[in-house]
């Protein structure tokens, strides 16, 4: 009997201390009779391993345990496809980040040279690192939401009558997704006017005394895709913002602005070097110091602009073809049938 | 390799025969306790009625029922072995009479159902056994 004692140990260990004793007692006591029928039936003693085929039938102690506890959950079913759609993007926007900065340390700035397994193990490890940590947070995130939206279905206080209760009217809606596409389309056409501004040389930037940054030669280089791609985005913008209907016509000229874009920030990212900066007074380490951070930094926000552009690039691809991207998106296809 | 449709067919099978007997548990449970009886034996009567249930399945039932008020149990001494019976309390009696009421209305709705189908003709049914 000593493998049955073990058992109902092992039984114990899974369940609340409340209930435990109690539980194992009824368990045992079932058990018991079990055997005993059996013993009757056979007119022998059981052997121990009949024993261990009767325990083996009732299955894996944490699973008995686990039938006598109340059923919880962290995240319910309602937010559950929301989960796992936010952990692919998120996971997806992580791993984006970084495979840019893995090129760009790989490629663009001088490091001290390391073999190549050790280097993308590095960014592996440290990918692994922020993913489970991001993964964490946001489960801790969900569970808060699901206990707070449990809380709000115990006190019932939803009320169809109320004017956030429901989404608003299909009109209301489609006036709302054109407001918002209108603001947006406002702040992209007061940014790309600003950086066409500047890049014409009619809005500059104030000297700083006794720091001269320069742009690197290969932005002289490539002056008038430049330039095309901010005089394209102003006119797209005051486009939408003027009739904010995304149309074909807007997702085709986008598409062909983006592309251009990528490949620009690619030849930038492709030189390594993308500003000269001089201290006056300072020693050279310094400034060849300074001038590392500022090129890295700026070659981290190319970055992040270039794969921007690329995910644009991929909506409008999928807007040409008749696929929405996001349900966002569907909903403003729908509103401009 | 796709499965065979019969073996699906037989699986979903299984698994609303399990769904359905799943409900009438309860009330084999309620049923069978106006005299009191321990786990082992209550288990053993309801197989041999053809409501054969687990003991992963009836503890846990047991003791909801309980918790709800609807049995009492007490820990005796029997066979020199220390065993806890169960009994249907008072508020249980009322609620199994309820429940009796509400299967016998089940059963009749069901009969209407599948006479008016019978009636409407062959297209109205699915299939038939």
């Amino acid at each position: 009997m000593q493998v049955l004692e073990r058992y109902l140990q092992a039984v114990s260990h899974w369940l609340s201390v409340p209930q435990r004793e109690d539980i194992v007692a009824e368990l045992s006591e079932d058990i018991r009779s079990q055997i005993e029928e059996r013993v009757g039936a056979a007119g022998r003693p059981l052997e121990p391993a009949e024993v261990e085929a009767l325990l083996l039938r009732r299955g894996h102690p944490m699973w008995v345990a686990e039938q006598f506890l109340p059923q919880q959950h962290l995240i319910g079913p309602a937010l559950l496809p929301v989960y796992r759609t936010v952990r692919k993007v998120m996971l997806a926007a992580l791993a984006a980040v970084y495979a840019a900065m893995y090129v760009i340390f790989a490629f663009v700035v001088q490091t001290p040279p390391r073999p190549e397994m050790a280097r993308l193990g590095f960014w592996v490890w440290y990918f692994a690192l922020y993913a489970f940590a991001a993964l964490g947070f946001q489960t801790v995130l969900f569970a808060w939401i699901e206990r707070a939206s449990a809380r709000a279905r115990a006190t019932d206080e939803w009320d169809p009558r109320h004017p956030d209760a429901l989404p608003a009217e299909p009109g209301r809606q489609e006036a709302g997704e054109r407001l918002r596409l209108r603001v947006a389309s406002l702040g992209h056409l007061v940014g790309a006017t600003i950086f066409t501004l500047w890049w014409l040389g009619v809005l500059a930037v104030g000297p700083v005394p006794g720091v001269d940054v320069r742009l690197a030669p290969i932005w002289q280089l490539l002056y008038w895709p430049i330039l095309a791609v901010g005089l394209s985005g102003a006119v797209l913008a005051a486009a939408l913002t003027v009739r904010p209907r995304r149309e074909r016509i807007h997702a085709a000229g986008g598409l062909v602005r983006e592309l251009v874009a990528v490949a620009v920030i690619t030849a930038l990212l492709g030189a390594g070097r993308l500003l000269d900066v001089a201290i006056t007074g300072a020693p050279p380490e310094v400034v060849a110091q300074g001038t590392h951070w500022l090129n890295l930094s700026l070659s981290v926000t190319m970055a992040v602009i270039g794969a921007l552009y690329a995910l644009e690039a991929v909506r409008d691809v999928r807007l040409l073809r008749g696929r929405p991207l996001t349900r966002h998106t569907a909903f403003r296809s729908l509103a401009e049938d | 390799m796709a499965r065979p449709v019969e073996s699906a067919a037989s699986e979903s099978f299984e698994n609303l025969r399990l769904e359905l007997r799943r409900g009438c548990l309860v009330v084999a449970v309620l049923a069978a306790l106006p005299r009191e009886q321990y786990g082992y034996t209550l288990r053993k009567e309801l197989a041999e009625h053809g409501m054969e249930i687990d003991e992963g399945t009836l503890y846990p039932l047991l003791r909801r029922l309980e918790a709800q008020g609807l049995l009492v149990s007490e820990w005796r001494e029997q066979d020199k072995r220390n065993k806890r019976f169960y009994r249907l309390s008072s508020q249980g009696k009322g609620l199994l009479k309820q429940l009796l009421a509400e299967w016998h209305a089940i059963g009749a709705s069901l009969n209407g159902i599948l006479k008016e189908s019978r009636h409407a003709g062959p297209r109205a049914l699915p299939s038939s056994r």
